[in-house]
């Protein structure tokens, strides 16, 4: 769910989900910069690999989005095309930065 | 039911364990090829679920064949993985998978899923009906067993190993395994010589013999099988 703020929520009924949901936020978040060493050091299995698992685990944590961004960094690293792979790693920043778990009132 | 989960990716097989622990099941976690070769050689499991692209540990797919062509383990298989072209699917399924899920999954159709294994397995508990494995009969709402149609007294605990015995019959199954579906997950106090004399007890009590058609063999360091004697003596069964 989209906020007014431009915030995605995500929202959880109980709190091993929502520990483990926070938990896979927290290192999304620390992926982003990892990310951008390995484009920046022409590491594309690393961003393959990374992708890969985004892709099966996004939409289990009730990310889809990050199932998509995760099929686009794969396709792109396993091509080698470091300028097509800008896109959806500035869309994977935005999204792990704008996401918030929520609590079901 | 007590799940192996084969999955290089540790938030994936943390959320998967939750959903499945919550729904009633125990799973372990096997991170890699070798681990899953080992832990699967020490301990049973009911389902295995196993994804396919392991990174550089290798495949599932060469576990899924080792399971069924080396070892001859027809325990059910989940397969889950991102690879959703029907090529794949179809290799898997050949290669012996009893499913397939295609990643991202989801909690409630993975846990359909996995119950409908179960079931389809003989291996969810139910209270309901008979299980025939003749001459053995479980009344399940009644929790009695009958041996050719004569009641045998068993206590609760005896009832409930000789049922999980027989759901698995050819199957062999670890002390583990048993302690876990039996004992429940507490079993800090409980030895290993207690499962032994259980065993032994629903041995006697049930006539379990090659004359009335099953075996019930302690496998050393490991755990027991029940299965069915191939030529069995048509005698009638022996009173206790």
């Amino acid at each position: 769910m989209t906020t007014e703020s431009g915030c995605f929520d995500i929202v959880v009924d109980d709190d091993a989900t929502e520990h483990l949901l926070r938990k896979y936020l927290a290192n999304r978040r620390s992926q982003s910069g990892e990310l951008r060493r390995a484009l920046s050091a022409g590491d594309f299995a690393f961003i393959e690999d990374a992708g890969h698992k985004l892709v099966g685990s996004g939409g289990a944590y009730g990310m889809p989005r990050l199932t998509d961004i995760g099929a686009r960094l794969e396709e792109c690293a396993i091509l080698k095309c470091a300028t097509d792979l800008s896109a959806p790693l500035r869309e994977f920043d935005a999204y792990v930065h704008n996401v918030r778990i929520v609590r079901r009132q | 039911m007590r799940i192996s989960l084969l999955e290089d990716d540790l938030d994936q097989s943390e959320i998967v364990t939750l959903w499945l622990e919550t729904a009633g099941h125990r799973v372990t976690h096997f991170g890699c090829t070798e681990d899953f070769l080992h832990g699967t050689m020490r301990e049973s499991f009911d389902l295995h679920i196993l994804d396919w692209m392991l990174g550089q540990s290798g495949s599932g797919l060469d576990m899924l064949k080792e399971l069924r062509r080396q070892r001859e383990d027809n325990t059910p298989v989940i397969f889950v993985t991102v690879k959703s072209q029907e090529h794949f699917i179809v290799t898997a399924l050949d290669a012996g998978a009893d499913d397939y899920i295609v990643k991202p999954l989801r909690r409630s159709e993975l846990v359909a899923r996995v119950n409908a294994l179960g079931r389809r397995a003989g291996l969810l508990e139910s209270n309901r009906g008979r299980l025939e494995f003749p001459p053995y009969t479980f009344d399940l709402e009644r929790r009695e067993v009958r041996v050719a149609g004569v009641a045998v007294a068993l206590t609760h605990r005896e009832y409930e190993l000789a049922l999980f015995l027989f759901r698995r019959a050819g199957t062999l199954v670890s002390r583990q395994h048993v302690l876990e579906e039996i004992w429940g997950l507490d079993q800090s106090k409980v030895y290993t010589r207690t499962v032994d004399t259980h065993v032994s007890r629903i041995r006697k009590k049930l006539n379990i013999a090659e004359q009335t058609g099953w075996t019930l063999t302690s496998v050393y360091q490991h755990g027991y099988r029940l299965e069915a004697v191939e030529d069995r003596d048509p005698d009638p069964i022996q009173d206790n």
